[in-house]
């Protein structure tokens, strides 16, 4: 990251900001504070639960794992490897990897995340923490990675990991540590400074060291004097060798002055610039929180694997403050302080103003809970029904970013994307000032955050359509290169050959000789009918022909049902004739496998060769069809008879030379060498399919080394053997059916058959051409 | 077990819109009560009328849009629109002139812009302005003070000139505002325009027999009231201080200026101030949050921007006041003062 | 008399001489090369390259609207697009011609492919990866979700799934947070 040094805070604003000079914010709430209920009693351990659930998934991702389910695990065990900018997640005490499994997450859409499971075994046996050497030896990048590795992320509520903040340490003044907890209910940073001053000033010589600024203030709103003494007296105690000036400074009470940005202005009286971070102001904050997990990790090298948690609200019959092993159930948590179900409405995680609820307690904490409340509903009621706006203006007197909280719920309302960054609502904190005062009672975070996710989605889907849109561009030119290249290949081999024919000829021009040869030739017959050479251009127009007369058919069995149905058009016909068959074919492949099991199991044969078995019949089907087709067009050349008959005459042909196939499998199914197990069946059908369709097309087969080789082998042969006697049964059908055709077709059901039979007997032709091309 | 699911802030400051509403309401009782002192009980009896039609209008008109119709009275916006009519117009003016008006300002302009917070204009000024438009006669015929009455009105007699114009005697509201000395009634505004036609100045008006005769005090004791109650408004923040302090700052000096310029001519700004519907329109007409400007600049300058419409209407116009013509000209201007005065984003660009 | 017309007309072609020029200088200084409708055109579809509309990717089919093709074949896009690209081409909206469908992505059951490339070649975004007789997998992140490869596939291993919802992609739904306790603990 650059920093500007336009930016960065000025001596004289720092000289300032040590005399103590305070600056406000625009707006700002009071809530009513209900401090008092947790705040008197001191810290205490929540116990081991029978099970810690610690989700190890970030934003999607998941970093690679150390440990496997029934691995035993030890308190402060790193459980994963470091992934990106991603902390490590540790064990938060001993026992065994019960499961790694998707569990419900802590966050406010109750998803479930990838996570560990641990079964406790209740000893909360640690791994040996080597502590480490004094760290003012250590360079910072080491300090920061320790952080990093000891799974420090902001525990002030938004899960920041830490060292990616201390990690821009370039030109830092000003060190804040946020001690405001302006949430109402919540009180762990307060006890934290009550009862552990001292560490929390070790936490500061370590974050020193790291960004060496020029000032640090620590920030406390004014409802905290126990604090604030603590502290002080902490201070007074200790000995810090720090060169930075320290400064305990309160601050009104005033929602929301703990949020950073709000913070810095009353601190520093400048605000962040929109869509930067502070250290482009010169300045880091870190929670009061965070800078004693800090002190843990660097100083005694112990990893974050607790947190301190405020439970609160009148549904609980207990109240305070407890240091929570990371991934403990909130249920467990309610249990031991004696939830009160029937007055208990909703579970807030974290404040009334921004923490969010869940909807049951088989959650686990995360490193960002910092309060658990279970208010009754005489203390905080069940949202009342939403009205019109009245355009009072309250909320842009309470919002802290000076938004214009009206203007944006309206434009939420109509998702107009534009205005709302015309009114600049990724600057909103939702801090939920607005909401607070509105008299309508509109929930009007609520629809800042469905806009803001719809405005991320659609950044996303821009993001992905930007992405394809390129990568075909791509693909398209690297296939249009490709072809070029295979031209001017051909072209080159083409050149390579008239060279060497060139030099074997001892450099007389063959093309010229051959041309004067046909002169003469010419000129000695009459007839231009020189027997092979003719023959090709004549079968392949034949062919040509055959296609065409097939598509014929099919297009006017599509017209046909389309003057019936009336509205749907004929290429959607088509498909529908198309999808018809196909399923008609797979039912009849199916029946034909079911037949064939049937043998395989009287003759105790293995799965595979029913496959084998389907394929071959499906080959078979091809080829007739097409041999149907050859002759078919044939005919029809000759008789000048109606397509419509040709192609019943071809499914009945095809009847005939499936039922043929059908007989032949039974016939040959012979035991054969090959795995048993049915991936390696579906290879081989899969390979007996593209097969058919190879030889269909009356392509060489490539050579291939596979375990599947003899079996096609032994395919290919089988087909040549019965390659004439299904030909001639094709002709006799086709022959027959011709009498029969013109009677048969007058009932629906022939009528529909052959409409069928026409679609595969296009679909057939198509893929021969295609083929062919 | 399994809990409720909502979204933050769980906690809220416990003031609603319909506590406003009542609140508003309740700070037009001195003014009100001062006015009926003066007057007579003929305003109560355009209140209640003014209530019913209100409230009446508001729920059908929300029962034929489909919308909750309980809820939506429960607001007391409708109310609060009712009683700015009933207290604006004579005492004494039939009572079909109160229907007429309220359910204007309810149907027409509230409604059929979409309900509360959606309507442009103020309803309670608009359907005044279609009133005066309408009935000059009824709308201008104030009575004279109690004191200056040359018939003695008793209730009877006030409540059939409200129901069919005539008083028990048989007498028209118009005859009535004939005073004593035979000199027709009018309001100070009123009295000051038509001698300034006539070509007196200012100072020959204030001595004349018509401006003595008029209801001047009254009218500046009704002023007070509705300061009275206004300021209550602001004590307890239902309102803001911008918009009224704009406005009588703008009006003082607006009216200097033309007073400095030529005192001949030009009422002073006391008079201005104290004259009218100004104090009535300083806290609970321009303050109606639905049809202002809702930016702490954009207030000031509605404000302003009211106030010299109203000194040019009073001074120049052809109309003797001019607070329901201002509001609804400084209304049309409000999205674009609004768009104008958007405050500076946190860290943000201006 | 004379001199007079003369000298309107001589006015009036030195206008028009000046305009003339002027137009003329304007056209080639501010030519633009490629109709910049189409490009617009092109942002404004979804970009999955399925070829529903029947053209072979979204270029084209942006380039057939450019030229007069009508605006509703853009299933993947759905209603919305449909709208933008009616307000783009300053026309009357029209019925989507197809359903829209909520976004898929391809996935390969990885235990029945057998590796024979056919999806890879009909993918438009080269979002599947794998060779010859190696298994296939999409990259989910590129897929667009165009099922351009599940007709191909021998062995139909191809599924198209509906995008999962994660905390990343969810949209504050409150009403639909899943209230079922997991009861295995």
């Amino acid at each position: 990251m650059t920093t500007q040094p336009i930016n960065l805070l000025s001596e004289e604003q720092l000289a300032q900001i040590s005399s103590g000079k305070q600056w406000t914010f625009h707006g700002g709430v009071h809530p009513q504070e209900n401090k008092i209920q947790s705040s008197g009693s001191a810290i205490c351990d929540a116990g081991i639960p029978e099970f810690l659930v610690i989700g190890i998934e970030h934003k999607g991702h998941s970093p690679e794992m150390l440990v496997k389910v029934g691995d035993p695990v030890l308190k402060g065990q790193a459980l994963t490897k470091v992934y990106g900018a991603m902390v490590v997640q540790h064990a938060s005490s001993s026992g065994i990897v019960h499961a790694i499994e998707k569990r419900t997450d802590l966050h406010p859409s109750g998803l479930p995340v990838l996570s560990v499971v641990i079964k406790t075994d209740g000893l909360d046996r640690s791994i040996a923490y080597n502590k480490p050497d004094n760290f003012r030896d250590a360079p910072s990048v080491t300090l920061i990675e320790t952080i990093q590795h000891a799974g420090i992320v902001g525990l002030g509520g938004a899960g920041f990991p830490s060292h990616l903040k201390l990690s821009h340490s370039d030109g830092i003044k000003l060190l804040i540590i946020n001690a405001a907890e302006c949430e109402p209910y919540i009180t762990a940073d307060d006890r934290l400074m009550q009862e552990h001053a001292q560490e929390i000033f070790q936490g500061i010589e370590v974050l020193e060291h790291i960004l060496q600024p020029k000032l640090i203030v620590i920030a406390v709103e004014d409802n905290k004097p126990q604090a604030v003494e603590a502290l002080q007296l902490a201070l007074q105690k200790m000995h810090l060798t720090l060169r930075a000036e320290l400064i305990i400074r309160t601050i009104p009470t005033l929602y929301p002055s703990g949020s950073e940005k709000q913070l810095i202005e009353i601190i520093t009286g400048r605000q962040t610039p929109l869509g930067k971070h502070p250290t482009e102001l010169g300045i880091v904050m870190q929670n009061v929180g965070t800078v004693f997990a800090v002190k843990e990790a660097v100083v005694d090298g112990k990893p974050l694997t607790s947190r301190i948690v405020t439970l609160t609200g009148d549904a609980l019959r207990k109240k305070g403050n407890a240091s929570v092993r990371i991934g403990t159930p909130i249920q467990y948590l309610l249990d031991k302080y004696q939830l009160n179900s029937e007055t208990a409405q909703k579970l807030i995680i974290g404040g009334p103003m921004m923490g969010f609820s869940i909807s049951h307690g088989d959650i686990p904490v995360t490193k960002t809970c910092n309060c658990i409340l279970a208010p009754t509903v005489q203390e905080i009621p069940a949202p009342s029904a939403e009205m019109s706006c009245i355009r009072c203006g309250e909320c842009a007197h309470a919002c802290p970013a000076s938004l214009l909280p009206q203007q944006l719920l309206w434009y939420s309302q109509s998702k107009d994307h534009d205005k709302l960054d015309d009114y600049n609502l990724s600057a909103c904190i939702e801090c939920g000032a607005c909401a607070f005062v509105c008299p309508s009672n509109i929930p009007l975070v609520e629809y800042y955050r469905v806009a803001k996710a719809e405005i991320n989605t659609a950044e996303q889907e821009a993001k992905k359509a930007e992405t394809a849109r390129i990568r075909h561009k791509n693909r398209e030119a690297r296939l249009e290169q490709a072809k070029i290249d295979r031209q001017a290949k051909h072209k080159q081999a083409a050149e390579k050959r008239k060279q060497q024919l060139k030099e074997k000829n001892g450099g007389e021009d063959l093309i010229a000789a051959a041309l004067a040869r046909a002169k003469a030739k010419k000129a000695d017959s009459a007839a231009g009918e020189n027997s092979e050479q003719a023959d090709t251009p004549k079968s392949a127009a034949a062919a040509a022909v055959a296609r065409a007369k097939a598509k014929k058919a099919a297009l006017a069995e599509a017209a046909s049902e389309s003057s019936a149905t009336g509205t749907a058009d004929k290429p959607k016909n088509d498909a529908v004739a198309a999808a018809v068959a196909r399923a008609k074919a797979k039912k009849a492949a199916q029946a034909q496998q079911d037949s064939q099991s049937d043998v395989a199991e009287e003759t105790q044969l293995d799965p595979k060769k029913a496959a084998v078995a389907a394929a071959i019949a499906r080959a078979k089907a091809k080829k007739a069809a097409q041999a149907q087709q050859d002759s078919q067009s044939d005919i029809a050349e000759e008789t000048q008879v109606d397509p419509k008959k040709a192609a019943v005459a071809a499914a009945v042909a095809r009847a005939k030379a499936k039922k043929a196939a059908a007989q032949q499998n039974s016939e040959t199914a012979e035991p054969e060498e090959a795995p048993s197990d049915p991936k390696k069946a579906a290879v081989a059908a899969a390979v007996a399919k593209a097969k058919a369709k190879k030889a269909a097309s009356a392509n060489a087969d490539q050579p291939d080394n596979s375990a599947v080789t003899a079996a096609r082998e032994k395919r290919k042969e089988q087909a040549r053997l019965h390659k004439q006697e299904k030909q001639q049964l094709a002709n006799e059908a086709v022959k027959n059916s011709l009498d029969t055709a013109l009677d048969k077709n007058s009932t629906a059901a022939e009528d529909r058959k052959a409409k069928i039979a026409a679609a595969v007997a296009k679909a057939k032709a198509r893929q021969t051409a295609q083929k062919d091309q | 077990m399994a809990f409720m699911n909502s979204s933050s802030p769980h906690q809220r400051q416990r003031r609603t819109t319909s506590q406003i509403m009542v609140m508003v309401i309740l700070c037009l009782i001195p003014g009100v009560f001062l006015q009926s002192y003066f007057f007579g009980i003929g305003n109560l009896l355009q209140i209640t009328l003014a209530s019913v039609v209100a409230l009446g209008s508001e729920a059908l008109i929300l029962k034929l849009r489909k919308r909750p119709v309980l809820r939506s009275l429960k607001d007391g916006s409708a109310l609060l629109t009712g009683l700015l009519i009933a207290v604006s117009i004579p005492p004494l003016s039939p009572w079909w002139i109160v229907v007429i008006g309220t359910a204007f300002a309810v149907i027409f302009v509230k409604q059929l812009y979409g309900g509360l917070g959606q309507n442009l204009f103020n309803p309670a000024m608009a359907a005044y302005v279609v009133l005066l438009i309408s009935f000059p006669v009824q709308m201008t015929s104030w009575i004279p003070v109690q004191s200056l009455h040359p018939f003695s009105l008793t209730f009877m007699d006030q409540l059939s000139a409200f129901l069919s114009g005539f008083t028990l005697d048989g007498y028209t509201v118009a005859q009535l505002s004939v005073s004593i000395d035979g000199l027709t009634m009018a309001t100070p505004l009123d009295t000051a325009r038509n001698a300034l036609h006539s070509g007196f100045t200012i100072t020959e008006m204030l001595n004349s027999a018509e401006f003595k005769a008029s209801s001047a005090q009254a009218i500046q004791w009704v002023n007070v009231g509705f300061l009275f109650g206004g300021l209550i408004l602001l004590y307890k923040r239902i309102i803001q201080w911008y918009i009224p302090a704009a406005f009588l700052a703008g009006l003082v000096s607006f009216s200097f200026i033309a007073f400095a310029y030529n005192p001949d001519l030009n009422i002073s700004p006391l008079f201005h101030i104290f004259s009218g519907a100004t104090m009535l329109g300083a806290f609970f007409i321009l303050t109606d949050p639905v049809t202002a400007a809702t930016t702490v600049k954009g207030r000031i300058f509605y404000g302003l921007l009211v106030a010299l419409i109203v000194v040019i209407i009073r001074n120049i116009g052809g109309y003797p006041d001019a607070v329901a013509f201002a509001v609804l000209l400084g209304n049309m201007c409000v999205p674009l003062i609004d768009y104008y005065t958007q405050p500076k984003v946190y860290g943000g660009r201006a | 008399m004379i001199i007079s017309i003369a000298i309107a007309i001589l006015t009036l072609g030195i206008l028009g001489a000046l305009f003339g020029s002027l137009l003329g200088y304007s056209s080639i200084r501010f030519k633009v090369k490629e109709d910049p409708i189409v490009e617009e055109l092109d942002a404004i579809l979804p970009q999955t390259q399925c070829g529903q509309c029947g053209y072979p990717g979204c270029k084209p089919y942006a380039q057939a609207i450019a030229n007069g093709e009508e605006i509703n074949k853009c299933p993947p896009g759905g209603q919305a697009v449909m709208l933008q690209l009616a307000e783009r081409m300053g026309i009357e909206p029209q019925a989507l011609d197809g359903e829209e469908k909520p976004k898929l992505v391809a996935f390969i059951r990885e235990d029945q492919c057998i590796g024979c490339t056919k999806c890879i070649q009909a993918c438009p975004v080269d979002a599947i990866i794998g060779s010859t007789r190696q298994m296939h997998t999409v990259i989910s992140d590129e897929c667009t979700g165009c099922e351009l490869c599940v007709a191909p596939c021998p062995t139909d291993c191809i599924d198209m799934n509906p995008i999962a919802l994660t905390t990343q992609n969810w949209q504050w739904d409150l009403n639909r947070i899943p209230t079922k306790i997991n009861t295995e603990l």
